[in-house]
């Protein structure tokens, strides 16, 4: 058991293999061995969310992980779009949670879980208009006309028709 | 945390996992996801019509710089959603008088004329895209459908230092004596070939030192000369005696004048999979495949028996539309875009 502290000073109890998920509090475990009582601080992480990607670990804890070396097996994980059904329930979660697991995924360095945030936010872009997608994210739209509509006009090839 | 909150790598990958169609979208939502998004739409590049390779090489030449960010090609000859050239109604109708036949004839030979120009933009498209990504690209598939492939003859000899895999429907150019496509993996050859498709087999050999998979799907050689197909395939696997003038092997000319067959047809010593699809049999009128094709099969299936280098694939009985049509092709190259086997799934 080790046990991790995290940003708002909450303290978890974590079986080694469920924070080994994480690339991050792997090698900070290495570095700490075999002392137990040692807390490993998470700075940029929450408790709440942390006990979000807690459960996925918990989840996912006996997957192949992944060899840094094989990139090739990487590439490929990375480009399937499926999403498994667990996954797509465990990610079915406010935006702001959404964004929250992918930083803390990114932080952590668990690459599966931080595809499976990624491909989640995909597939609410997919299908949308530019319009649509403002709406979505909230974001302005700083073009001017003539800008979009030369922007538009040079990805044509791009368009189904 | 809003989306604009993530950081930049976590836009980008984001951005990575999607299709071409929703790209575009992106880079239309904000001054920042245009920056962030151009270098994914533009890595992968998917031109199922003329008119959109058309409008990407018009893109290019305009902005030259986008080219360095193309490492995926896919591009089709068609002319909208047709399988097959549509023939005008004028063409098929037979007219009744002399005037009605003047003015027919001279229709075709208008539509004929405007079909070559419509061509040739196509051609000289497709010659401007490569010039300015050949380079980069890691993956390149040609389909063609309305003209034969054969008009482009240097087409393979654009420098492709990095290709890894190519696919070809039609009829292909004659693979060039000086081929060199040093990262070369995987080859697909569909619906054509040359007039004598394994004597380019040496140019693979000499060309391609890094090719492990080839594919070769549906030859018209599998129609007009199956038994003359299975022999070529014994002798590349050395399993039968060299004769050039079965194979009717092309003539060469030694340095003193003299001339001399080509070499027996050979493959990389890097292969590790030739696969084959033949046609479906032709039957003949009491239901039966005509005896040349039984007889090509049975020599092939004899050959992969023989030999763990070659598969023979099934042919499409059941589905068979149009050799390698593009339904299926477009399915495969989206499937190896997403990291799945595309065309070289097992099969069944």
């Amino acid at each position: 058991m080790v046990i991790i502290r995290t940003a708002d000073k909450e303290k978890f109890t974590v079986d080694r293999d469920v924070a080994e998920c994480s690339v991050l509090l792997k090698n900070l475990l290495e570095d700490v061995g075999e002392n137990e009582e040692e807390e490993i601080p998470v700075q940029n992480i929450n408790s709440s969310v942390f006990r979000k990607v807690l459960e996925w670990c918990e989840h996912h804890k006996n997957d192949p992980r992944p060899a840094s070396d094989d990139s090739a097996a990487e590439e490929s994980r990375r480009r399937t779009t499926d999403i498994s059904e667990w996954d797509q329930k465990f990610i079915a979660v406010d935006q702001e949670m959404l964004f929250e697991i992918i930083l803390a995924a990114n932080y952590l360095d668990i690459k599966p879980l931080l595809d499976v945030g990624c491909k989640t936010v995909a597939n609410m872009i997919k299908g949308k208009t530019p319009e649509e997608i403002r709406k979505l994210f909230n974001i302005t739209n700083d073009f001017t006309p003539e800008e979009e509509a030369q922007i538009r006009r040079e990805n044509e090839w791009a368009e189904d028709r | 945390m809003l989306f604009d909150d993530l950081p930049p790598e976590i836009h980008f990958l984001i951005c990575g996992h999607l299709p071409q169609e929703a790209r575009k979208s992106l880079v239309l939502v904000s001054k920042y996801f245009c920056e962030l998004a151009i270098p994914s739409l533009y890595n992968t590049v998917y031109l199922p019509t003329r008119r959109r390779v058309i409008s990407f090489q018009d893109t290019l030449l305009r902005h030259p710089h986008l080219s360095a960010h193309v490492r995926h090609v896919l591009i089709s000859d068609r002319n909208r959603d047709e399988f097959h050239v549509v023939l005008p109604d004028f063409i098929v109708y037979w007219p009744q008088t002399h005037a009605e036949r003047m003015l027919r004839r001279q229709r075709i030979r208008e539509w004929l004329m405007n079909r070559d120009k419509e061509l040739t933009t196509f051609r000289t498209a497709l010659r401007h895209i490569l010039a300015l990504v050949s380079n980069r690209l890691q993956s390149l598939t040609l389909l063609h459908y309305e003209h034969s492939i054969r008009t482009l003859k240097d087409l393979l000899n654009f420098p492709l230092p990095n290709l890894e895999e190519l696919t070809i429907r039609g009829d292909y150019p004659p693979l060039p004596r000086n081929l060199y496509l040093p990262k070369l993996k995987r080859l697909h050859l569909a619906a054509g070939d040359m007039p004598n498709p394994w004597a380019s087999f040496s140019s693979l050999a000499d060309g391609c030192p890094n090719l492990t998979h080839l594919r070769i799907t549906e030859p018209l050689s599998c129609i007009l000369s199956g038994v003359i197909l299975a022999q070529a395939l014994e002798v590349t696997f050395g399993m039968s005696r060299y004769d050039p003038e079965t194979l009717a092997m092309p003539l060469e000319r030694h340095t003193d004048g003299s001339m001399h067959f080509a070499p027996a047809p050979r493959l990389p010593p890097s292969l590790m999979e030739l696969r084959l699809q033949p046609y479906p049999p032709e039957m003949s009128t009491l239901g039966m495949p005509y005896p040349d094709h039984t007889d090509m099969i049975s020599r092939l299936k004899a050959l992969e028996v023989r030999n763990n280098v070659f598969k023979l694939l099934p042919s499409n009985n059941e589905n068979y539309v149009l050799s390698y049509s593009f339904d299926t092709a477009q399915r495969d190259w989206k499937s190896r875009m997403a990291g799945s086997a595309g065309c070289w799934a097992e099969p069944g």
